[in-house]
């Protein structure tokens, strides 16, 4: 294995110590397949056991590891180190989120909004273990399989300029996942999370920027969620007073 | 040092510790818990769990014969009664998971698809396409936000359990974030803390699975069982070990080395069918797929990469419409990680550690020896898995026993003696300052070292094949490096998330973990399941070993071995059966 | 955001006209453009399609005008959605109620002043 050498500059923070965000370079080893994650990790073991960063699975299904590099929001287990070479990295954390020290980025505030989605099956019908299970033709799985395909790994968030200028705003994947549950054929609840939907934090916060699909490491489409939910939003915003609540679809 | 009083605490954000906290949520809403999490739970390792979840569906299939593969697949170390609950349990779990959302594949009329998986003798794996462990932990961790009663604690490191008075009462914790430590102050935890497979080299896990919450019970007394059964999965890829499920088999992959050969038919698991046969040829279970992958490399008819030995994991017959929608994420993974599509090329593959069948001991009920202390899933040894895991047994028994611990605890949690607050102050404040030592003392000895020292030698000693020799070499290295261990150099002297101290507590956890494995391993002079010799002791020997082992942490020194009696009430000992005979022998009875 | 009810955003009422402006934009204007742009001054199909007693009678007519209204009116209205935002992008604060005003204000001061001039016409 023919190993070569690459410049890696990481942003460093350190609340305890520093008042502000400074650059790093370190250089590192690869070969073929070394990922930038591990490009990371090896700064980590060998040259500064101080450089802090998350990561998990390596395989892309966790969402830990999310970084900028050079001033895309990826995956760093899914980017590798050769298709960077002879150029040079810059890996910073995720944009519009605090950092809480170097690369790792307070993700409570999506945590906060996934909550309040309420992300869970609301029932059409009570239905007991004994009834077994419910039917769901495979074109009715397919409505809503992609947005559950979100891993919450927040790169959207980084990518949504909406997001960075205000972030009240529900944002990408938040409003995926309220799609993927309103678009489940076991679901009710629509019209309990259309009140997120018609807040101006809701939907109406998103300017079809489109940036959000594209960086997405897991082909979901959080715009075309956001957008089909303009749709209902102003349907029911319109109609709201000529069916009783709830019942407008 | 902050406190937070609470009725229960459950360690561990993954499948297992979400079903425990909705279960003990449903039980009693009253009930304060608190789900304490080293990660945001939907970061748990459950999420790399791939291929589906085992649950009697078919008209066809039966629990006796979910039974029967599941006992004989972990060479009778299996305690019965637990897997007659286990097995009568699982398609309920599997509803219940339908219910809260989670996105089944389906057939044509909306019910309930099923594909095939090693060592079970019809379909009965529920899939969710190749993203079952996803797909389970974001419908429980999405499902959890229901309960205002479960209060999260992500990003807390669990650092020691609270012991007084002969009884659990809370635990210690760090805050990652700010590096302030926690007490919880509790009437019964539960530990879901996963598996240890960072033990190992070349393995499936994520970063996270280093055995912290089996060190942890160690260390207070409790036993770790059945250690020496550490599971290969056949097929992970060289270097990274990142899996390639064994959906692919289910779905009629075929396994060839170097000569375009099916090598399974020489070691018992034929005959050569061109569609896939239950139990036999890539359907055999896990344990001897990576055996014969072993004998194939020494007989020089593997393939030789950059990366290590492989063997050719071949799809191309399935057609890119069926991979596309049955395995949509070993495509992409193979594509990303390799450049390859599976639907033109054959994906390399060779044996990686994926899976500790052993943990800390419990009962049915998932209740350890320890009164107010539970543990379930992969962290636990409850006692289904035996010497050998099936494929889809083990995300059915997160949510299975996962509920069982959760109703167990708030049970417990009501009839609990109190807690006596000054005594658990006190042991906590050691706890802490056992943890900031490490700032104190040093040497140059970097983590990386230690941990790859470790992993070399439980690879070399405790690997798919075992001798006294190279275990006793383990074991030897394995306690110079727990000693070394103590004295450990950290570059990063901070409180404010500080993962290198973290990590360098969490190896302590290892190594205790590893030499449970390596002396529970030199003491069983048998081959059974994933435990195989090759000095004499080739044989199943049900005289002297058809027990589990329990290691002991003894104080300074290496952990001591003891045996506990296998329970069997259903299924006598017999010789497994794989390949053309397991179909005869199933007519038969 | 959890705890009370979100309150209900405006925004569709202007997302709406939006919308039928850009409906408008990709299918109408590209036709009036051909016609009044190149066929017209081009003499296709004759020379007097433009002439402005035919134009002027077309805008006389209730259907003429209205059709022009539409035109006129939803176009301002999407353009100035479309420059709002923009603005907001580039950072100017949808939280000015200056830049709001200023903006709907001037599409909505076109809507009225077309239906004035339609009208009076």
């Amino acid at each position: 294995m023919t190993q070569q050498e690459i410049n890696i500059e990481v942003l460093r923070y350190n609340p305890e110590k520093d008042s502000e965000p400074s650059y790093e370079t370190f250089q590192v080893p690869f070969s073929h397949e070394t990922s930038v994650l591990q490009g990371l990790q090896f700064i980590k073991d060998q040259l500064d056991g101080s450089l802090t960063f998350r990561w998990s699975c390596r395989m892309e299904i966790c969402g830990s590891c999310g970084m900028m590099i050079n001033g895309v929001p990826h995956l760093t287990c899914s980017a590798f180190l050769r298709d960077y070479y002879p150029g040079k990295l810059r890996i910073e954390p995720l944009s519009h989120l605090p950092i809480e020290r170097d690369l790792a980025v307070d993700q409570t505030d999506f945590l906060q909004k996934l909550e309040s989605i309420q992300p869970y099956i609301i029932p059409k019908e009570t239905r007991s273990l004994e009834d077994g299970p419910f039917k769901q033709t495979p074109a009715q799985r397919e409505r809503f399989y992609q947005f559950s395909e979100c891993i919450n790994c927040l790169l959207c968030y980084a990518a949504c300029p909406q997001y960075g200028l205000d972030s009240g705003f529900l944002g990408p994947a938040a409003m995926a996942l309220l799609h993927r549950y309103n678009s489940d054929s076991r679901d009710a609840g629509q019209a309990e999370r259309m009140p997120i939907v018609n807040a101006q934090e809701g939907v109406w916060g998103c300017t079809l920027v489109g940036y959000c699909s594209e960086v997405c490491p897991k082909g979901v489409d959080p715009a075309s969620a956001v957008n089909r939910n303009k749709v209902s939003s102003t349907l029911d915003y319109f109609f709201r007073f000529m069916a009783p609540r709830g019942a407008s679809e | 040092m902050q406190v937070v009083q609470t009725d229960i605490v459950i360690v561990g954000g993954g499948g297992a510790g979400l079903r425990a906290a909705i279960a003990a949520a449903e039980c009693d809403p009253k009930l304060r818990i608190s789900l304490i999490s080293k990660v945001v739970p939907m970061r748990s390792h459950t999420v790399a769990a791939e291929g589906g979840s085992a649950g009697v569906v078919q008209s066809c299939d039966s629990l006796d014969s979910h039974f029967h593969d599941t006992v004989a697949g972990g060479d009778w170390l299996c305690e019965q009664p637990v897997v007659d609950y286990f097995i009568a349990s699982c398609t309920r779990e599997m509803v219940q998971l339908e219910h809260w959302g989670c996105p089944w594949s389906r057939q044509e009329d909306g019910s309930i698809n099923v594909r095939n998986f090693g060592g079970m003798t019809t379909a009965r794996t529920w899939f969710a396409a190749d993203k079952t462990g996803f797909h389970i932990l974001h419908t429980l961790f999405q499902t959890s936000m229901k309960y205002p009663s479960i209060q999260r604690f992500d990003e807390f490191f669990c650092l020691d359990l609270i012991v007084d008075d002969g009884r659990c009462q809370g635990i210690v914790a760090i805050e990652i974030a700010t590096g302030e430590f926690f007490r919880f102050e509790a009437h019964v935890v539960i530990f879901a803390t996963g598996g240890a497979g960072r033990i190992y080299p070349c393995n499936t896990n994520a970063g996270i699975s280093t055995g912290d919450g089996m060190g942890i019970a160690l260390r207070h007394g409790v036993a770790l069982r059945d250690m020496e059964f550490v599971q290969y999965h056949p097929t992970a890829l060289a270097g990274s070990g990142l899996l390639i499920t064994e959906g692919c088999r289910g779905e009629g992959g075929f396994l060839y080395n170097k000569d375009g050969y099916r090598y399974l038919q020489d070691y018992g698991l034929g005959p050569v069918d061109p569609s896939p046969r239950p139990k036999a040829m890539e359907l055999g279970p896990r344990d001897k797929l990576s055996q014969a992958f072993w004998h194939e490399d020494r007989l020089g008819r593997t393939l030789d990469t950059p990366l290590g030995s492989v063997v050719h994991l071949d799809l191309r017959h399935l057609g890119r419409i069926r991979l596309h929608e049955r395995l949509p994420m070993i495509c992409e993974m193979a594509e990303t990680f390799l450049g390859i599509d599976p639907a033109e090329a054959p994906i390399p593959v060779r044996p990686a550690v994926h899976y500790t069948m052993g943990g800390i001991c419990t009962d049915g009920n998932t209740a350890t020896s320890l009164p107010g202390f539970f543990a379930v899933g992969e962290c636990s040894s409850v006692g289904i898995h035996g010497a050998n895991r099936l494929g889809s047994n083990s995300l059915a028994e997160i949510v299975v026993f996962g509920k069982v611990a959760g109703e167990q605890a708030a049970q417990a949690a009501r009839t609990s003696r109190g807690i006596d607050t000054r005594a658990v102050a006190h042991h906590a404040e050691s706890s802490m300052e056992a943890a900031l030592a490490l700032f104190e003392h040093d040497s140059d000895q970097r983590i990386v070292d230690l941990r790859k020292a470790m992993q070399a030698a439980m690879e070399e000693g405790v690997g798919i094949y075992r001798t006294e020799e190279g275990m006793s070499a383990t074991c030897r290295i394995l306690d110079e490096l727990v000693e070394t261990n103590r004295r450990v150099h950290l570059d990063d002297k901070n409180r404010v998330f500080n993962t290198e101290w973290l990590t360098a507590i969490e190896l302590g956890f290892t190594l205790d973990v590893a030499r449970t494995m390596a002396y529970s391993a030199i003491q069983r002079k048998e081959s059974r399941g994933a435990h195989q010799r090759l000095d004499r002791y080739e044989q199943r020997d049900d005289t002297n070993f058809l027990k589990h082992s329990l290691a002991y942490a003894v104080a300074d020194a290496p952990p001591r071995i003891e045996y506990q009696e296998v329970v069997i009430t259903k299924l006598p000992p017999a010789e497994r059966v794989y390949g053309g005979q397991a179909k005869s022998q199933l007519q038969g009875e | 955001m959890s705890k009370q009810m979100p309150k209900r955003s405006n925004e569709p009422v202007f997302w709406a006209l939006f919308g039928a402006g850009g409906v408008l934009a990709a299918f109408v204007l590209p036709a009036l453009i051909l016609i009044t742009g190149l066929a017209g001054p081009m003499g296709v199909p004759s020379a007097d399609v433009l002439s402005y007693q035919r134009v002027s009678a077309f805008a006389a007519s209730w259907p003429g005008a209205f059709f022009l209204f539409l035109v006129i009116s939803l176009s301002l209205w999407h353009a100035f959605h479309r420059i709002y935002h923009a603005l907001h992008e580039l950072g100017v604060h949808r939280g000015l109620p200056v830049v709001r005003v200023l903006c709907y204000g001037v599409a909505l001061a076109g809507t009225l002043l077309t239906a004035f001039l339609l009208a009076a016409g």
